[in-house]
């Protein structure tokens, strides 16, 4: 919004303008993290979201800006980066056998045509070839590559270090990985994370794993901050616009009164 | 801004899903055989605002981008097959299936469908059918005055005859097993339909290969629990409620943003 109306000359005076403007934007960038939150509260495997902004003078911006004055001396309020709430969400057992829970900071790894993805959403179903997938039908990865649960049809257990047994006998032994305590992965949508490039995940081992079979991890979404968030933005926005007002009565007034001649 | 009342609105979307799958739940919660369902949500298509490693300044570079999440999807509304509790009735051709096999029953149309109620009658022509008349699959039929009429563990149906002392094979019920139950395709009336996912019926004797065997005189109840239900009801309410304050929010700062010009 504030970009594009530097293409023309401007005096000193309007240059509060863009950067109450682009407060204006950044704040609405926090209302789309906020929605997004708050519309995914009953999505199990869902990390919250939140953008983080820095104020960057418009000569640092990279974009060619035309006037190299108001470059200079305007600073910008712009989203930086969006982070996420990698903490733990609560654990609600489901009874469903093919619900896994990862209680540890492991993620687990699904094949898609696009390669490797992660995801935290362990509710999971048998594709009809017999392996472990979610509901769009990527597999799930083992260490042994995809599992296949088989059709015996026999009960599924899930050990707490995510080995598999099917009507007793080993099926397999889920994979997880570890992205670190703040994990660079990013969101794709359908519940699945890539992982930036240079930062691949660690397979944790057999020991470490932590699962919970029959059970959801439910939305790390704080309701209450959200509502929170809401009111600011909200609040926030308007004390931007109004001081757009403000300024613009200011000029107004600077072009009608101080500049009369007679 | 635009962006977060439609996000907001998909949030409304789902947890209006919630609200009908619990419904629907409540309202079998006395059907025989039912199986509840689940509403599975997962995170919608993210825009990427800022690619990862992009720079933000001359000197530095965003770690993983913005990328501001579109909403929430339903991913899947999947059934839940876990066993239900028995009842005792008494009657000797209601049959309670103690594991994952399913009756087979054959419709109008001749095609093959498949139930958990168990709950059989006696037509006209003496044939075992369902509650709704249709002929269970492979068809046994029990003439007229027998008595005694017993169902064993693995479904070989016998009777007394009239006049007869010892009692006389009627026939063998078969039970089929799927890899992949939630995949069955409900057709109402507690009947089910293969499908791709589901994989094809494995048709045996009861009691074999995880069929599961046969309990004359009870039924299985649905695997509805009311408490289960009424928290998930309240717990969608509430996001409903939640997420329809972000539209009221997003409203109100185009309303303020709208108030600049006037």
């Amino acid at each position: 919004m504030a970009l594009h109306l530097l293409d023309h000359d401007e005096d000193g005076m309007n240059r509060g303008i863009y950067t109450l403007a682009s407060g204006g934007v950044a704040a609405q960038m926090q209302l789309d993290a906020v929605a997004q939150n708050l519309s995914n509260v009953g999505t199990s495997g869902y990390k919250a979201e939140r953008v983080t902004f820095n104020v960057t003078p418009l000569q640092n911006f990279p974009r060619p800006v035309l006037d190299p004055v108001l470059a200079e001396t305007t600073p910008l309020v712009v989203g930086s980066d969006m982070q996420r709430d990698f903490s733990q969400g609560s654990i609600t057992p489901t009874g469903n056998p093919l619900d896994i829970a990862v209680t540890g900071d492991g993620w687990f790894a699904v094949g898609t045509p696009h390669g490797e993805r992660y995801t935290r959403q362990g509710s999971f179903t048998v594709d009809k070839e017999g392996f472990l997938a979610t509901p769009e039908g990527h597999r799930v990865q083992g260490e042994q590559g995809e599992l296949r649960l088989g059709d015996r049809g026999g009960p599924i257990e899930i050990a707490g270090d995510g080995s598999i047994k099917v009507d007793g006998s080993i099926a397999g032994q889920l994979k997880l990985l570890t992205f670190g305590e703040q994990p660079q992965l990013v969101p794709e949508g359908d519940s699945l994370y890539v992982a930036v490039a240079g930062r691949p995940g660690t397979p944790i081992p057999r020991e470490r794993i932590q699962v919970m079979q029959g059970a959801i991890e439910r939305a790390n979404v704080d309701v209450v901050q959200g509502l929170v968030g809401l009111v600011d933005v909200s609040r926030t926005f308007e004390t931007y616009m109004r001081a757009i007002t403000r300024l613009d009565e200011v000029q107004l007034r600077s072009i009608n009164e101080v500049g009369r001649t007679a | 801004m635009i962006r977060a009342l439609y996000t907001a609105a998909t949030g409304m979307n789902a947890q209006q899903l919630s609200i009908d799958v619990i419904a629907n739940n409540l309202a079998n919660v006395n059907t025989t055989g039912f199986k509840k369902s689940r509403a599975d949500f997962q995170d919608l298509l993210y825009q990427t605002l800022r690619a990862p490693g992009s720079p933000t300044s001359n000197s530095t570079q965003s770690p993983t981008g913005i990328q501001v999440g579109l909403g929430v999807k339903p991913a899947a509304v999947q059934r839940i097959f876990t066993q239900g509790d028995y009842s005792q009735t008494g009657a000797p051709l209601d049959m309670a299936i103690e594991g994952q096999g399913f009756f087979q029953v054959t419709l109008a149309d001749g095609t093959t469908a498949f139930t958990r109620a168990g709950a059989f009658k006696l037509d006209n022509q003496s044939r075992v059918v369902t509650s709704d008349g249709t002929p269970m699959e492979p068809g046994i039929t029990i003439p007229d005055g027998s008595i005694d009429i017993t169902v064993g563990q693995d479904g070989l149906v016998s009777a007394l005859l009239p006049g007869a002392t010892t009692p006389t094979q009627l026939g063998q019920i078969q039970l089929a097993r799927f890899t992949n139950p939630p995949g069955l395709k409900a057709l109402g009336k507690n009947l089910f339909q293969e499908t791709d996912t589901s994989g094809a019926p494995q048709l045996g004797t009861p009691g074999e290969e995880n069929r599961g065997t046969l309990l004359q005189g009870f039924l299985e109840n649905s695997n509805v629990s009311v408490v289960e239900e009424l928290i998930g009801l309240i717990t969608a309410q509430r996001a409903y409620e939640v997420t329809s304050k972000a539209i009221t929010t997003a409203d109100e700062m185009l309303q303020v943003a709208n108030a600049i010009v006037t």
